[in-house]
Parts: structure tokens; sequence; C-alpha cells
């Protein structure tokens, strides 16, 4: 659309001397295209910039950490190098065990996770609807948030044993608080104007919850959601590294208890690579629901 | 392109009359008084206290008063989202006790559902209502033809003015063809030129689609171009009706009637009224 070819303008009485055609300042119509970055590299497409400063910056690390350690400057035994972790990850993932420990560390976190998605959801709901059973229910699920996991585990691995289901266990206990929270506040927080218009149209009070209510809590669920996927990593990594047999974090505990950087550092770098996948991806979903929102910022 | 998500609608056969074309209804206020108990302080406070006037069927009535004194009360009780202490309000013949199908409400701010669609937001209401799909887009579309908005049924209302929001808001409230319509200060958020054009407009939609209309606002102006009569409260707390007043003016209204004489006239009549009224 060329800038200036249309302009949302206020329709009224043909020939009134009151016609505008003001342009709407908050129209994203008028805007310039979005994107071209406007900076000291001139007028490149962003996305371009975006992939070529990218792979500037981790070539550049890389390069570093690399040269560093094969000058000495830094001791390779500690912090290893970028060659020997290649090497180390090809060992891995090809009969290393390092497709047995991402299946078992998958299975806790997507099984755990799946869980706390649907108790979180559904009792986030719940409370959020009915005051009493927030009002019941609410210091145990402070309690419960305010808790390190840590904490926890031995008690889990006591309970569940020693085995996948205790760090299932874990990564519900991380996951399940923060999407409950936010899927509280998100129905809590309903616009009351858009409800009173519900009111106005003697909508039922499903249909109230349908309408109104739960498509207003989707930006703090989808929050929650992000929020629960970051801590139920973390408490998959901690359950394994306390006490587990297999897996991710049981790999980083016995690489580093054997001195082996090289291997630690590729099974956090499969653990963080887990992790921005899934939060990408929800990102991909949240574009998708936020069609409606208006564009704030850059 | 109209884009609509896809929804499993209820079809039922519910309503067959909501395409019938509802008569315009009669809405009474009889000796209506409205209390809210302040539940800081649980003291009552009596916002209206003996309120009565009719509108007719098929009539423009528009209530004028200072602020705080309980327009938007009156409204909201006519609506049925504000219980009355005493007195009754009638629509036709039956009281009202609650929201209904034979009103529709314009609020002040449009309170339009923004992940939703102009097409989407309009067809709110028959939604409600277990419309089938297809017929509630086609009237939808019809409405937004009448209110000006064509083409502009797919945007999302954070890409609309002032302006065009309150026409969806008012596109909704007309495409349920309710028997009343009432309208609570709709223009108040929108600048000078914008309001004028809306009143324009407001005119001529209701000129093809005959309701009866209870109009409230704070511009004395306003009330006498758009009614047939105006009634003026009296200041707050216990508000009462200090005077009805007929304008006379012949319809279609020209907008050059506000710097007649007669029209500023009836301009002075209310204002002395109001800044000489009890409270």
């Amino acid at each position: 659309m060329e800038y200036g070819q249309e302009v949302l303008g206020e329709p009224g009485l043909t020939g009134s001397p009151f016609e505008l055609q003001t342009p709407d300042p908050f129209s994203a119509e008028n805007d310039a295209p979005k994107d071209t970055f406007h900076s000291s590299f001139g007028r490149l497409p962003e996305k371009y910039l975006r992939v070529i400063l990218g792979l500037l910056g981790a070539v550049v690390i890389l390069g570093a950490w690399q040269i560093c350690a094969d000058l000495k400057i830094v001791n390779p035994a500690f912090t290893s190098r970028p060659s020997a972790i290649a090497i180390a990850a090809k060992h891995y993932f090809d009969g290393g065990g390092g497709i047995y420990a991402l299946k078992i560390s998958f299975i806790e976190f997507g099984l755990g996770f799946a869980i706390s998605l649907v108790i979180g959801l559904i009792i986030g709901i719940v409370m959020g609807w009915w005051r009493w059973l927030d009002y019941l229910f609410d210091p145990l699920v402070n309690f419960g948030y305010a808790t390190p996991r840590i904490a926890l585990v031995p008690l889990l691995v006591v309970w569940f044993g020693i085995g996948t289901a205790s760090k299932v266990a874990v990564v519900f206990l991380s996951a399940v608080f923060p999407i409950m929270i936010n899927t509280i506040s998100g129905v809590k927080t309903s616009d009351a104007s858009l409800l009173r218009v519900a009111q106005a149209f003697k909508a039922s009070n499903f249909q109230i919850f349908r309408t109104v209510v739960l498509p207003g809590a989707v930006p703090s669920i989808v929050t929650g959601i992000r929020l629960g996927i970051g801590q139920g990593l973390i408490g998959m990594v901690v359950g394994e590294l306390i006490a587990s047999t297999a897996g991710l974090g049981y790999t980083i505990e016995t690489a580093g208890n054997n001195f082996q950087s090289a291997l630690m550092f590729v099974a956090v770098a499969v653990v963080a690579g887990i992790g921005v996948i899934l939060t990408q991806s929800l990102r991909v979903v949240e574009r998708r629901l936020d069609r409606w929102r208006p564009r704030v910022g850059n | 392109m109209v884009k609509l998500r896809d929804r499993k609608v209820n079809v039922t056969k519910k309503n067959p009359g909501a395409f019938a074309g509802t008569s315009a209804e009669r809405l009474e206020f009889l000796g209506v008084g409205i209390a809210y108990t302040a539940s800081r302080d649980s003291k009552r406070f009596q916002a209206i206290a003996n309120v009565s006037f009719t509108v007719e069927e098929n009539e423009f009535v528009c209530v004028v008063g200072p602020s705080g004194c309980g327009k938007s009360s009156l409204m909201l009780a006519a609506a049925g989202l504000v219980p009355i202490s005493s007195g009754a309000i009638k629509i036709g013949d039956t009281r009202v006790d609650g929201p209904g199908r034979d009103r529709a409400v314009v609020f002040q701010s449009a309170s339009l559902l923004p992940w939703r669609s102009v097409l989407e937001n309009v067809i709110y209401g028959l939604e409600i209502m277990k419309v089938d799909k297809s017929d509630a887009s086609r009237r939808g579309m019809d409405i937004i033809k009448l209110v000006g908005l064509e083409g502009f049924e797919g945007h999302y209302p954070h890409e609309l003015s002032g302006g065009m929001q309150q026409r969806v808001n008012l596109a909704r409230a007309l495409v349920v063809d309710p028997g009343i319509l009432l309208m609570d200060e709709p223009f108040a958020s929108l600048d000078a030129q914008t309001r004028e054009v809306m009143q324009a407009e407001l005119l001529r939609i209701w000129g093809e689609m005959r309701k009866s209309v209870l109009f409230i606002t704070h511009q004395i102006e306003e009330a006498i171009f758009l009614g047939d009569r105006v009634i003026v409260l009296s200041k707050g707390p216990g508000t009462v009706v200090s005077k009805i007043i007929d304008v006379d003016f012949e319809r279609p209204r020209a907008e050059t009637i506000k710097r007649s004489p007669k029209f500023i006239e009836i301009v002075d009549e209310i204002w002395n009224c109001i800044r000489y009224s009890s409270g």
C-alpha cells in the first residue's frame, strides 16, 4: 500500500461541510512499511539484517572461544572449546546415549507439562470464575508457588522413586503454578464494560464466559504457559541433577563429575535448545492469536 | 471479502420473529426511584427520587440534565441492568425486571469486543440469541451498510476511529431489532465535528428504521436537535423531572435550525431550568 494512498476518515453526509477526511492517527495503514529498518545500516530489510547480525555475533563468540582455548589463554579442561564440543556431540548422539537421554527427558517434560497444562487451566478457570473457590484455595496456591521445587525433589524421590515418575512430578509442580495463577488472573480481570454489554443482551452465564471472559483471558493464559515452560524445564533439569538414572540432566551431572566438560556443554546446549524451540513455537501460536491487537512500539 | 472465523452456532428455530421487523414500543417511567447503597459505609444514596414520563411509540425523547443527576441510572434501569427502588418501568404493558430482547443499549463507550471483527461484533447480540449464522451475517451486513461502514466489516476495533467504533456500537444495537433504543451519551467521547456528523447520521438511520429512542445527553443543543421532546431533570441527588419541552421542528431536521431564534429560545429555556433547578 502506498503511503497516503488510502486514509481512514469519517464517512459522513455527502456534501456536508462536516465531512471529514482526516487520517486516523491510530490506524496502522498510514505507517511506513514495516519491514524497513531505518538506521545507520540504511534501508536493509529487517529480517535479513536480523539473520546476518545474529550469525555474525555467534561466529565471533565461538571463534574467540576456540582461539582462547587453543592458545591456552583459558584452561580448556574447564572451559572446553567449540571443536571439542562438536566432536563430543557427534559421539553423544551417535550411540553415546544421547538419543536415549533425550527421549527420557522429553517424556519427563512432556508428560509433566501436559498434566500441568490440564490441571492448571481447569483449576485456574474454576478459581477465577467462582470467587469463593478462589478464597478457599488461594493460600494453598501461594504456598505451593513459593515453595522451591529443589527442596521437594528428595521428598518426591521418596514417594515416586528415582525413575521417570519423580521427574514428571517435579515438572508438574514447577509448571502448574504459573499457569494456574495467570489463568486465574486472566479470568478475573475481564473487562467490566464488555461484561455489561453481554448482560444487556441477556446472555447466559455460559455465553458470557465463552464470548467475553475466555477470549479476554487468553493473553494472560499464554503468558502463564510461557512461564510454565521455563519453570518446567528448570524443574526437569534440577530433578535429574539431584536424583536420576538417565536423561539430559543425568548426563550433565555425570559428565561434570568426570570432568568431561565438552559433553557437559553438549547436554546443556540441548536443554537450552529445547527451551528455545518450545518458546518459539509458543510465540508462533501467540502471534496468530494476537492478530486483533494494535501494534505497540517497533 | 468478509472474514469470519469458523464457529459452531446452535441453529434453532427459536427466533423467527427476529427479522419480522419489531414495531416500536412504548416506554413508561412511573414514579421511578433509584437508590444505591454505597458498599463502603452502607449509606443509602437516593440518586433518582421520583421520575415519571413516557416515550411513545416511534418517539425520540432526549433526557438532559446537569452532571451527576442520575440520567445514566435511568437508562440503565430501563435496560434492566440496575434495579429500581420504587415505582415501575413499563415497556408496552409489561414491567421491566431485567435485561430483555425488546431493548438494546448504546453505551457511552463503544465497548466492542477487541478480538472480533466489525461484522462479528455487530452480530454479537444475534449470536447470543442463537440466530443462525448466515442469517445473522446477512442482516449484519445490511446494518453495516446502513450505518455507513461498508467495506470495514473485516476490520478490527483498534483499526477504527472513535466515531466509527460508535457506529459499530449503534449497528450492534440496531441489528437485534429492538422496540426501544436506549442511548447513553453515545457521542460524548467524540470530538465536536465528529459528533455533529454522528447526530445527523443518527437521525438519518432512525428515519429508516423507526424505533422509540431514549437518548441521554448533557448537551442541550444535541437534545433539542435530535428529540421530539426533551425531558429536563433537576440537579441530583433526589432527581425529579423539572420540565418536559416539546420540540416542534419539522422532520427531517436540517442543521440550520440550530441557528434559528426558536432553537435558541428553547436552549435558553432549558439552560435556565437547569441552572435554577432545586437540588
